[in-house]
């Protein structure tokens, strides 16, 4: 039992040694890129992560899923496969092997866009850093010797920059210059770049290092990062050759853009992968300010909409600063807009809507769409807060009538041009006075759209029993930093999939002319694929002067 | 002096609209027969300029390409826009890649120490046909793989992904708010495009630099010879 733990743990020690090792690599490699690349692809410890990854539960059966299982069986993996064993069979190199050993511990590839004007001005790099260094040079040495063989390297010429040898690389196709030193293999396309990274001081102050490794993407198997200030003339030349309210928005675009230090889109996640957009705001400017402010507290709505909900959004909206800037992105030709605010909106609700009615309004806004127990068809229901405020007349009440209002003059309209009429119909439910709309030609089967005031929200439902599950103890609410914005349950899809199989499966052959079977067969692996995620949610982080937006796929337990 | 190195001096002759054969190019030219057939087509398409009679272009020819351009501009910025899904639709493509890789090499093969065994020389011409034959089988596998996968999932969701059915209510009193909004939604229509494409050059960057890797990787790929 002793030696199972010894065992167990020397294990577990390696292994975060060995990532923590990938981790170290791929931040040298970025230090040694030069400060001049706006664009740069790290992609970090991927033996590990593949392997974390191929462990867990839900890929082994993603893998045994149909529709993966054809694409694994298709003729296109077979012929890569082929390929495998003839390489292998040449110089016994095999795809485990370029995986997990040569670009399976940090690989960077760093692009340097063409001046304008100068297209062929383009340079880039590629890093490679493996664990031991014979990998390497082992690796490049059967390339070398592979395409001599083949013809296609026509010259191999030694060259020595400070004491470093690299070389000369003449490929039929193109011109590359490269060294091996200790595990890293360097190649580019420019002679200079190679040069440049021999100058390089090992210890030499790198931003793009360190904003790796501040914006925590450390974990992370792929990271796409992109400096701003590469785009910063595009921009400025854009800016130059606009007008009006395209002028306005550009320029706020701009701004932000110059406020930036740094932009990351990453691939990561230990047990669950998660896609992740990180902007690094640069000290002082207005988004820094935003960010380092403590994150506003979740939409209380998120407690009102189950976990499973097939798709739930949630957002809480400052409505009168939101109208301000929309306003104020407008030029002063089109005053139809405050036409509308202070005339029309002002003269249905009878209120003043930049003191009385905006501050009522919100800060909550959402929708969710549900799949009951038992149902066949999803329920969908949209909120938005709102006071009961001022007291005289609060904007609650009024916006409810107002709704009815309209509500009433559209099916007035609809009823004089008809001869099956729209019925408005009323249920109280506990209280709650819910207005609805019955009509079996029109609706799908199940769809009332029915509107109510409860608990503080104004309320538009699929139908009444929609604003019944409305109520504020469906999930508990949110426990981390992460705002949440928008969830997706795939499990609640596929128990929708599965309710509608056969209906889907008749429209699969009607419309795309597959068999019974082969529909049958989509339509299953859909489900099952789907099965096995318990959600898929779109968050957001804001902190220390970074903002990054998170879309997780969470795997059923 | 490759390919590359002679398109590129070919491509700056005409430009120049003359040709001068260069010292480094003389070498090449005799064992690169494509690189020979664009010299004497870039050849035979200078004399033929060189002896096209000039003329003045009528009023109607120039407002036709200036329209035409115009129109072209448009259609460059309608492409544009959907430079952010190509550069998702690729990052997908790269990812189902990276999948497919990791399930055959993980689970179907064994792992196995690279020990350096270069065949000799003279058996190895033997072979080279047939690698190469399947390196390139490889290439458009993995091009078909990528097309195939994309437009399944295309056409799944225009099959599942229906269209929002009228319900043919019509609200007379929106009618009328049309027109004094009108301006107001133009105006913001427009200041949404404008910061949609002034992210566009941060795409069409992302897009040069997964292309320019594309196009140098063959320096490590035997599929041409």
């Amino acid at each position: 039992m002793i030696s199972r733990m010894f065992l167990a743990t020397f294990l577990a020690l390696g292994f975060s040694l060995s990532a923590a090792h990938a981790q170290e690599a791929a931040a040298e490699l970025l230090q040694r890129v030069p400060d001049n690349f706006g664009l740069c692809l790290v992609i970090n410890d991927l033996a590990g992560q593949s392997e974390r990854w191929t462990k867990a539960p839900w890929f082994a059966k993603l893998r045994e899923n149909p529709l993966v299982r054809g694409v694994l069986d298709g003729k296109e993996v077979g012929d890569l496969l082929r390929l495998e064993e003839e390489v292998k069979k040449r110089v016994d190199l095999d795809f485990a092997f370029l995986f997990e050993e040569v670009i399976g511990h940090a690989v960077v590839l760093a692009y340097q866009p063409p001046a304008k004007g100068q297209p062929s001005g383009e340079k880039g790099l590629l890093l490679i850093k493996t664990r031991k260094a014979e990998t390497i040079a082992d690796f490049v040495e059967k390339a070398n010797q592979l395409q001599s063989d083949l013809g296609e390297l026509t010259s191999l010429e030694d060259r020595k920059y400070k004491n470093q040898s690299y070389y000369r690389r003449v490929h039929q196709n193109a011109t590359h210059f490269y060294f091996v030193k200790d595990a890293t293999l360097a190649i580019s396309n420019h002679e200079d770049v190679i040069q440049n990274l021999v100058d390089r001081d090992a210890k030499a102050a790198s931003a793009r290092r360190d904003q790796w490794l501040s914006a925590g993407l450390t974990k992370s198997a792929a990271t796409l990062w992109i400096n701003p200030r590469t785009f910063d003339a595009e921009f400025a030349h854009q800016a130059k050759n606009k007008t009006g309210p395209e002028a306005a928005a550009l320029q706020s675009t701009v701004a932000f853009w110059q406020g930036l230090d740094g932009l990351f889109v990453s691939v990561q996640g230990d047990d669950a992968p998660e896609l992740r957009l990180t902007l690094l705001a640069r000290p002082g400017t207005p988004a820094a300010k935003a960010w380092n402010t403590p994150p506003a507290p979740p939409a209380e709505l998120w407690r009102r909409f189950p976990d499973n909900a097939l798709l739930s959004g949630a957002f809480t909206v400052d409505f009168a600063k939101a109208l301000k800037k929309l306003k104020d992105s407008l030029s002063e030709k089109d005053a139809s807009f405050e036409l509308l605010v202070q005339k029309n909106l002002a003269a249905a609700t009878g209120l003043d809507v930049y003191r009385e009615m905006l501050p009522n309004l919100g800060p909550d806004i959402g929708f969710a769409l549900t799949l009951p127990d038992g149902a066949s068809l999803p329920r969908a229901v949209v909120a938005l807060a709102v006071q009961s405020a001022p007291k005289e007349s609060p904007v609650d009440q009024t916006l409810l009538k107002a709704a009815n209002l309209f509500l009433g003059l559209a099916i007035f309209d609809y009823n004089r041009k008809n001869t099956d009429p729209i019925r408005v119909r009323t249920v109280q439910q506990d209280g709650v006075e819910v207005k609805f709309l019955d009509q079996d030609k029109i609706f799908p089967s199940g769809v009332q759209p029915a509107l109510a005031l409860k608990e503080g929200y104004l309320l538009v439902g699929s139908s009444p029993d929609a604003i019944a599950d409305f109520r504020a103890d469906r999930s508990a609410a949110a426990g981390n930093a992460d705002t949440p914005f928008v969830k997706i349950a795939p499990r609640e899809w596929s128990r929708l999939i599965k309710a509608q199989r056969q209906a889907m499966i008749d429209h699969l052959v009607k419309k795309n002319h597959d068999t019974p079977a082969a529909a049958a067969n989509v339509v299953d692996g859909i489900a099952a694929g789907l099965e096995l995620f318990q959600s898929l949610n779109l968050t957001q982080r804001a902190a220390a002067g970074q903002s990054a937006w998170t879309l997780r796929l969470t795997p059923a337990k | 002096m490759n390919c590359r190195e002679c398109q590129d001096w070919l491509q700056s002759c005409l430009d120049d609209g003359r040709i001068d054969v260069r010292a480094d190019v003389r070498p090449h030219l005799p064992a690169c027969e494509p690189c020979r057939r664009d010299l004497a087509a870039a050849r035979v398409l200078l004399d033929g300029l060189a002896s096209a009679p000039r003329t003045n272009s009528s009023k109607w020819l120039q407002a036709s390409i200036t329209a035409a351009v115009a129109a072209e501009r448009v259609k460059r910025r309608r492409n544009s826009t959907y430079g952010w899904v190509g550069t998702l639709l690729l990052t997908a493509a790269v990812l189902a890649l990276f999948f497919i890789g990791t399930f055959p090499a993980s689970v179907n093969k064994p792992k196995t120490n690279a020990v350096a065994k270069i065949p000799e020389a003279a058996k190895a011409k033997e072979a080279n046909v047939e690698l190469a034959q399947r390196a390139e089988d490889a290439q458009k596998a993995v091009a078909r793989l990528t097309r195939s996968v994309t437009e399944k999932t295309k056409s799944r969701l225009n099959v599942f992904l229906p269209k929002p059915r009228s319900l043919d209510v019509e609200l007379p009193f929106f009618a009328g708010f049309e027109e004094p909004l009108d301006p107001a939604a133009k105006s913001l229509k427009a200041a949404g495009l404008t910061m949609a494409h002034a992210l566009d050059p941060v795409a069409h960057t992302t897009m040069q630099a997964f292309d320019f890797f594309a196009r140098e990787a063959p320096a490590f790929d035997f599929a041409k010879n």
